[in-house]
């Protein structure tokens, strides 16, 4: 029988650990400071109301691109002098209340644009303004670069473990020929920067599917194409990526590590805008068509064409620095008589991905929006080896693995946002988004003795898929200067299929399953007094699968110690319905599908999160220092390799749960104004996993990395746009076969087994590479465009993504499977 | 911060990564019978020579224990890794639980098994059979058409127990049924051991489970599931590696025990 359950923030404050005696303290203090300062907020309201002041204005409007027209998200509304400010909405509205009317400025900052000072004149009180902002790729002349220009790629220090990133900027970031927001954010502290085949995000030990991906509103599940090197997302459809690291306010849920919050451009209002680009492996167009005067319409298309042209400059390049790492074995002994050689394999692979989106403005208080992606990766993995064994390599063994995957993700929304009045604004949306993983494999090998020939086939096929049906409803009601009250629902339906089959009858895992979430949150971002901001706030979740109410209180807060220095916290609680399931395979690299938890095979996710932080910052410069810790539960991994061997029928035995810990230090030092810009930023961390049930000790997490450093420079002369990036990471873990012994059974008969490793107690050599970038911006007729080089990985380093291993005849056949080597890429883009 | 930084260094319970050699049990305990079943040996590893060889834990100070009484077990003479229990005090009993235990390299490597009851209410359905003599492939394709008749052996099995069965000619020349296959295994005394299985019968069927005339003993055992689990799991494939099953703390291999009842048949010609 099931014990009632207790509910995990109940679990904080019973539990005696010194560390949760540490939280208990943190928290509570937390909540008297705020409800102190609230107290102390309003008193000092009252009596500045009693005593009477200079006029004064609640100025409300909305922040657009001069060119397109676009309105802007996130951009920083300030009165000049002061502190009083504001940030836009995510439709780029804006309330600022208590503005004087006598000698004021406000003035308006976004990155990738001009700041703006407007004077604030009496007229611009109970009217809707609208402030226009010119975007600085747009000036292709030389241009004085200064503090008030906002060409940083990258925003850090806003709030508490938030960045935000501009898509217009990502010129300057070195690249596979594509302009990638995941290849910027990778550069960040605290997100891992050597994942080139990452299914996304690592951020501060939380793996890419504890990373909530919104765009427009609707979840994306998968989010980079092949080897990560691109991510899923065109940077020409997008207009602002946010991403808030760690401790994010309770008007996100559904994942217990971060979360990256994606608007779509909505296009050009004002001309018919055509753009086109191409590199050495995909091309892409994008169209922004005005329809009218209150609609308009964006589409933008990708498709890599490597498979197609095999012949091509790439591909020669790119065997030019493999070919000793292609098929075949390199004969590397390890010892002995024993031939245990390495394979090397590089896939091939395509892919594309499309955007669509069609805005409408009925009025100036309305935004309808219709947003549409679908994109998918197809990757061919298939390769053959031979390799020889004996002491005059008398015997043979010819591999033959044909492997083929393709995943993907269609995502759709419908949104409309409005603006009732200068206090209150409300989104609702409606969403799809349904993703699919499949893949093939054949393995067939051949053993050839003098005497004998042996063969054996294997197959697997996994084919995921995941359909999630979501509503939401968000308000902001602004009450005052210092207060503004967000709230909202969200009822999100889930059907997660799953089936895992081996040679093409053996089921391993069947699943199909429903679930259901269903969402309130409230909080309040209060400026609690001219130093101290604080947004606090509660999520309450009801998850139908197991019948619980699930509460994740949070709160966070900066306090501004001196103009340049800043102090801030974070503290939140996180739960996490849907789970990505790390499916180990020791033999052919771990693989992971996305499965609905249900609290018996594989749980509920939560984590606690807790993060300090100090900053310094002046207009050109910024130090900061963030340390993290996350306690992670109803973590997950499936294996074969602990299997139990008489075959139940049940799937449940091969599941696994354990508990984490990722805990680090961030050290970022900003470079933000000027012809140089960039970043030194290094991460010292650990991910340390326990499951009970596959290992006896705590082992480290398959992407724990202790160190990681990224370098990160752009300069920009003339027209010229230069970049160098260099990431290093120190080695991750891998699991692999050891040894061997026998064990004779009763029947006389004598087996062989072979014996696994210490789980990920093998660490892979460091990683690192170095990147450079060179973008010439020009005018081409009524048009704009650019064209560049891009060098991935110069000095070739080999970096191991994983290891596959097969034991055959006593030896270990390893094979390394690489990431790309040395890459150089051109590009062109041209826009009229 | 400074303080927050600290523990850092200091990382989670993570032992550091050996790659080293471990040891392995292959030990069986059988209801009624002296402990002279132990062997002792280390895993071989990939990157080391000779690894095609088994290394044996010689000299080794190994421990039956039951209750607080603890055995100690001698090498036999000969037999390098095969330890057995040379005094007369211990004999292996139903319902007991047994642990063995030895120190390897600092460790304590263990491992316990309790010995399941007697096979309950076995019963076998005949005790002889009338099978033909088979000549001919005519008289082959007749025979496997036609004749249905199997030998049951059954036994009470409520709990869903794991039992195998061990099928073996007892005669000192035995004679084919199928006389075109004769040449293969002429002289030899045919075996068939059955898979664990939880039933509560299993079938004998003329030339599957066995295939000669004369005597035949037939050893219903029951095992522990922990046998089950190793003997499933030598379908390992190293291509799909997984960890074997083992019941061993600190090491690798199996310590079960035991119990069984024998039956005998006789197969005579037709």
């Amino acid at each position: 029988m099931k014990s009632p359950k207790i509910p995990g923030y109940l679990d904080f404050f019973r539990s005696k650990s010194i560390l949760s005696i540490y939280m208990k303290k943190t928290a509570i203090l937390f909540c008297f400071i705020f409800m102190g300062f609230y107290a102390h907020s309003l008193e000092l309201k009252r009596l500045f109301n009693q005593s009477g002041s200079p006029e004064k204005i609640t100025i409300s409007g909305i922040v657009k691109d001069l060119a397109t027209g676009e309105t802007l998200p996130f951009a920083n509304v300030f009165v000049v002098g002061t502190n009083n400010g504001t940030t836009t909405n995510i439709d780029g509205y804006f309330t600022l209340f208590d503005v004087p009317v006598e000698n004021t400025s406000i003035r308006v900052k976004y990155i990738g644009y001009e700041a703006k000072t407007i004077k604030v004149a009496s007229t611009m009180a109970n009217t809707n303004i609208e402030i226009f902002l010119t975007p600085t790729t747009e000036q292709l002349d030389e241009v004085v670069l200064s503090a008030e220009t906002e060409q940083q790629v990258v925003r850090f220090n806003k709030k508490v473990s938030q960045v935000a990133l501009s898509p217009k900027e990502l010129a300057s970031i070195p690249n596979l020929g594509e302009k990638d927001i995941f290849r910027a954010l990778q550069l960040l502290p605290g997100v891992s920067g050597t994942n080139e085949s990452s299914a996304g995000l690592y951020v501060r030990g939380g793996t890419p599917d504890q990373n909530l991906i919104l765009l427009d509103g609707f979840t994306v599940y998968h989010v980079d194409h092949f080897y990560g090197f691109f991510s899923a997302f065109n940077s020409e459809a997008l207009k602002d990526i946010q991403l808030y690291k760690g401790g994010f306010p309770a008007e996100f849920g559904g994942r217990i590590s971060s979360i990256m919050e994606l608007t779509g451009k909505t296009g050009n209002n004002n001309k018919f805008t055509l753009s086109a680009g191409a590199s050495l492996l995909s091309a892409n167009i994008a169209m922004e068509i005005p329809l009218g005067k209150k609609a308009n319409l964006l589409i933008a298309g990708r498709r890599s064409y490597t498979d197609i042209i095999q012949s091509g400059l790439y591909q020669d390049i790119f065997d030019l620095y493999n070919d000793d790492s292609s098929f075949g074995s390199d004969d590397q002994n390890m010892g002995g008589d024993f031939q245990n050689q390495r394979n090397e394999t590089e896939p091939t692979f395509h892919f594309y991905d499309l955007n669509a989106k069609l805005s409408y403005r009925p009025s100036d208080q309305d935004i309808i929006s219709l947003s549409l992606y679908n994109g998918e990766d197809n990757l061919d993995n298939s390769r053959e080896s031979q390799n020889t064994f004996g002491q005059d390599n008398e015997g043979s063994v010819d591999t033959n693995i044909s492997d083929v995957l393709n995943w993907g993700n269609l995502g759709s929304s419908l949104r409309w946002a409005r603006k009732w009045n200068e206090k209150l604004y409300t989104k609702t949306i409606v969403a799809y988004s349904n993703y699919f993983s499949k893949r093939d494999r054949l393995s067939d090998v051949t053993v050839q003795r003098t005497d004998s020939t042996t063969n054996s086939v294997l197959g697997i096929i996994e084919d995921n898929e995941l359909k999630d049906l979501t509503a939401r409803l968000h308000a902001e009601y602004q009450i005052n200067s210092d207060h503004m009250l967000e709230f909202g629902g969200q009822y999100t339906s889930n059907q997660v299929k799953y089936d895992y089959i081996m040679n093409d009858s053996l089921e391993i895992i069947t699943r199909d399953n429903d679930g259901n979430l269903a969402s309130l949150f409230v909080q309040d971002n209060w400026s609690a007094t001219s130093k101290l901001d604080l947004l606090g706030g509660i999520r309450v979740s009801h998850f139908d699968i197991t019948e619980e109410i699930y509460y994740e209180p949070r709160i966070s807060g900066t306090y501004q110690l001196s103009d340049e220095i800043k102090l801030k916290a974070a503290w939140g609680k996180y739960y996490q319905f849907v789970n990505r399931i790390v499916r180990e395979d020791v033999t052919q690299g771990s693989r992971d599908f996305w499965l609905l938890a249900n609290d018996e095979t594989n749980p509920i996710s939560s984590s606690e999160h807790r993060i300090f932080g100090i900053s310094y910052e002046n207009d050109g410069w910024l130090l900061d220092v963030e340390y993290f810790e996350k306690d992670m539960t109803g973590l997950s991994e499936f294996s074969l390799r602990f299997q139990s061997a008489l075959r139940s029928g049940s799937d449940d035995q091969y599941f696994f749960e354990g508990t984490g810990i990722a805990r680090g230090v961030e050290f970022l030092l900003q470079k933000k104004v000027g012809a140089y810009t960039g970043w030194l930023g290094y991460t010292l961390s650990e991910v340390v996993h326990t499951f009970p049930d596959i290992s006896d000790n705590p082992y480290y997490a398959l992407h724990d990395q202790r160190h990681e450093l990224k370098w990160v420079n752009m300069l920009k002369i003339g027209k010229w746009d230069l970049g160098a990036t260099w990431v290093y990471g120190s080695g991750k873990p891998y699991t692999a076969p050891d040894g061997e012994y026998t064990i004779t059974l009763l029947d006389g008969t004598t087996y062989e087994y072979v014996s696994v490793g210490d789980k990920n107690g093998l660490r892979l050599p460091p990683y690192h590479r170095l990147d450079l970038s060179a973008t010439y911006s020009f005018k081409l007729g009524g048009g704009t465009g650019n064209a560049g080089l891009s060098l991935f990985n110069l000095y070739n380093r080999t970096n191991i993504w994983y290891k596959e291993f097969e034991v055959v005849e006593d030896n270990v056949i390893e094979t390394n499977v690489n990431y790309i080597g040395f890459t150089p890429s051109i590009f062109f883009n041209v826009k009229f | 911060m400074i303080t927050s930084i600290i523990p850092l260094t200091a990382c989670e319970d993570v032992p550091d990564y050996k790659v080293q050699s471990e040891p392995v049990i292959e030990a069986y305990l059988y209801e009624g019978d002296p402990v002279d079943d132990i062997i002792l040996k280390k895993s071989s590893l990939y990157n080391e020579e000779d690894n095609d060889q088994t290394t044996y834990l010689t000299n080794a100070n190994v421990h039956i224990i039951l209750d607080s009484e603890s055995y100690e077990l001698s090498m036999m003479p000969g037999e390098a890794g095969r330890y057995e229990y040379t005094g007369d005090d211990l004999t292996i009993k139903i319902g007991e639980t047994y642990r063995i235990e030895f120190e390897h390299e600092g460790e304590t490597v263990h491992a316990e098994t309790t010995i399941p009851p007697l096979p309950e209410n076995g019963n076998i359905s005949h005790d002889e059979i009338y099978i033909p003599l088979i000549d001919t492939p005519s008289e082959l394709r007749d025979f496997t058409e036609s004749f249905q008749e199997t030998i049951d052996i059954t036994w009470n099995n409520e709990n869903d127990d794991y039992h195998y069965l061990l099928i073996e000619n007892i005669e000192a020349n035995p004679e084919p049924i199928n006389q075109l296959e004769a040449l293969a295994g002429i002289g030899e005394n045919f075996e068939y051991v059955s898979s664990p299985t939880q039933s509560n019968i299993f079938s004998l069927r003329a030339t599957v489970h066995y295939n000669q005339f004369g005597l035949h003993r037939v050893t219903l055992f029951h095992v522990n599931e922990e046998y089950a689990q190793l003997y499933e799991t030598t379908s390992q494939d190293s291509r799909d590696l997984y960890e074997p099953f083992t019941n061993v703390k600190n090491g690798l291999g199996i310590f079960t025990g035991f119990s069984s009842v024998t039956f005998y048949f006789e197969v005579l010609k037709k």
